[in-house]
């Protein structure tokens, strides 16, 4: 890789080099704790932090509202955050070249860089390693459901434990249809669905795409035959939302993936899926249900005192902002189908990760 | 007390070394969390040549959560109450932890060069101001003048 750029800047004077550097290494600071961040992680807007500190932030700030924001543009963040290698490798090059310097007065300043790098990577590590990355904020989500027959009560369709906020308690589960700006729940019908299983039916079909993915691979690994994969890549990203979305084109898309699945599916699998596609049809009826929910307005009237009186003098929680901020809000029911999009991509995602990890570790 | 994050720490130094115009924040000796705060009034607003006294706290979350600030020194604005708590959104909901003490307070300082008197805080003060601007404006001048001065010391707000 010799580039342009690459015959030029070396040639260029010390004051630039010095430029240079003084710029890459701004470009590693993180703007939440300020300091370097060792292991960087970026929105889908581009920006990047420590990992340690924007999970912190998402799960601080999801207590308060229902929509994770970025710390520096405050556009809404939906897809898992990933870890930025490029980023990294400047970091741990700049502290490397630190820690070899031999005669080095502030020894001690890099020792402890070094100890929070280690401490840093672990961490992360940890959390990718048990699948827990960013709290499982961005998996672990749930449905207020509320049940007339139980007071009115809102419970968490994970656990059904009692639920007030944008999150669930007991099992820590984002709930999708708690609304921010009217502070409460969009109504579920407790009849249509009453459970965790939206959340089972998920889990199994990414279980199940992952196993399908690698029966794909070992026919082709079989029989040398590599169009069937990117057959898959093609189907994949589509197929799972259209199914969900409209259940009048199902006969259809049925047909097509037919030819696909059926030819690499074992029968075990196939019955497997047959009741996956039972479940999935009663996915659909719910999410019908909860889609053609109330369009009514929340914008209602706010409580004008917005502020309340803190024993400390100060002003706090609910202000003008509030209607600021709901202003910029999508109407909610757009807003609930659009999250179930976004759980779907996601976990379209991660299975196709999946997928092409198992597809790499073999080659 | 816990010890005070690396954050907390350079962004103090920066407030000494690389002062805001128009504004100081100096940490309490034995609270480095607490920090006396000056902001002068903006040129061309009813606020022009006063100096006003602030206090300022960084909770334990921060930067996680916004600092609490308030007036010390008696001000006539729509939104900021008597007794000095400010209504302003980036203190809030609209908190962010990539924004700093510094970028605080010139939030602080921009809303006395505009006020808000339809987002209000204090309601009388607001009323007025949408219903004799003039008026409000003068008297918001004539409090400068009372309570904002530059060379006092801090002057309690509470009544
Ligand atoms: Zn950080
Ligand atoms: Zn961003
Ligand atoms: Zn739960």
């Amino acid at each position: 890789m010799n580039g342009h750029l690459h015959t030029v800047i070396p040639k260029k004077s010390n004051a630039d080099h010095l430029r240079i550097v003084g710029r890459v290494l701004d470009s590693t600071v993180c703007t939440i704790c300020h300091d370097y961040m060792f292991v960087p992680v970026m929105t889908s807007c581009g920006h990047n932090y420590c990992y340690e500190c924007l999970n912190n932030w998402l799960n601080n700030n999801r207590s308060n509202v229902s929509e994770l924001t970025c710390p520096q543009c405050r556009n809404v963040i939906t897809n898992e955050p990933s870890l930025n290698v490029a980023l990294q490798q400047i970091v741990d090059l700049m502290l490397d070249i630190a820690a070899e310097d031999p005669q080095k007065s502030n020894s001690s300043e890099v020792r402890s860089l070094l100890t929070q790098r280690e401490c840093s990577v672990a961490e992360y590590k940890s959390d990718l390693l048990e699948e827990t990355l960013f709290n499982s904020v961005f998996k672990n989500t749930a449905k207020a459901i509320i049940d007339d027959d139980d007071d009115g009560i809102a419970r968490c369709s994970n656990c059904q434990w009692e639920v007030e906020g944008p999150v669930c308690p007991n099992c820590n589960a984002t709930i999708r249809n708690y609304n921010a700006g009217a502070q409460n729940f969009d109504e579920v019908d407790v009849d249509e669905y009453s459970d965790g299983e939206l959340e089972e039916v998920e889990r199994d079909l990414d279980n199940y795409r992952a196993e399908s993915a690698r029966t794909v691979h070992d026919l082709e690994a079989e029989e040398g035959d590599e169009s069937l994969s990117s057959e898959m890549d093609q189907a994949w990203p589509t197929r799972r939302p259209r199914n969900f979305m409209h259940g009048e084109e199902e006969e259809e898309e049925e047909e097509d993936r037919g030819s696909i699945d059926s030819f690499i599916v074992d029968e075990e699998e196939e019955e497997e899926e047959e009741e996956e596609e039972q479940e999935l049809k009663d996915e659909r009826k719910f999410r019908r249900a909860s889609v053609a929910l109330s369009d009514d307005d929340d914008n209602e009237s706010r409580d004008s005192d917005f502020y309340e009186h803190n024993d400390d003098g100060y002003a706090s929680g609910d202000s003008l902002d509030e209607s600021t901020s709901n202003d910029e809000l999508e109407p909610h029911t757009i807003r609930l189908t659009h999250s179930q999009d976004n759980n779907n991509n996601n976990n379209n995602n991660s299975a196709r990760k999946k997928r092409l990890i198992v597809l790499d570790s073999d080659e | 007390m816990a010890a005070l994050p690396k954050r907390i720490i350079k962004e103090t130094e920066r407030l000494v070394s690389d002062p805001v115009p128009g504004i100081t924040a100096e940490p309490h000796e034995d609270n480095l969390r607490y920090f006396q705060v000056t902001i002068e009034g903006p040129q061309q607003s009813p606020y022009e040549n006063g100096v006003f006294q602030l206090e300022l706290f960084l909770p334990d979350d921060y930067p996680m959560e916004a600092p609490k600030v308030r007036f010390l020194t008696k001000i006539y604005h729509p939104n900021i109450d008597r007794l000095g708590r400010i209504c302003l959104d980036v203190l809030k909901n609209n908190w962010s932890p990539a924004l700093q003490i510094r970028t605080v307070l010139l939030s602080v300082q921009a809303l006395l060069a505009s006020p808000n008197p339809n987002d209000p805080l204090a309601n009388d003060v607001a009323e007025e101001w949408i219903k004799h601007e003039d008026t409000a404006i003068a008297k918001a001048k004539e409090w400068t003048k009372l309570y904002a001065k530059p060379t006092q010391d801090e002057e309690p707000a509470k009544e």
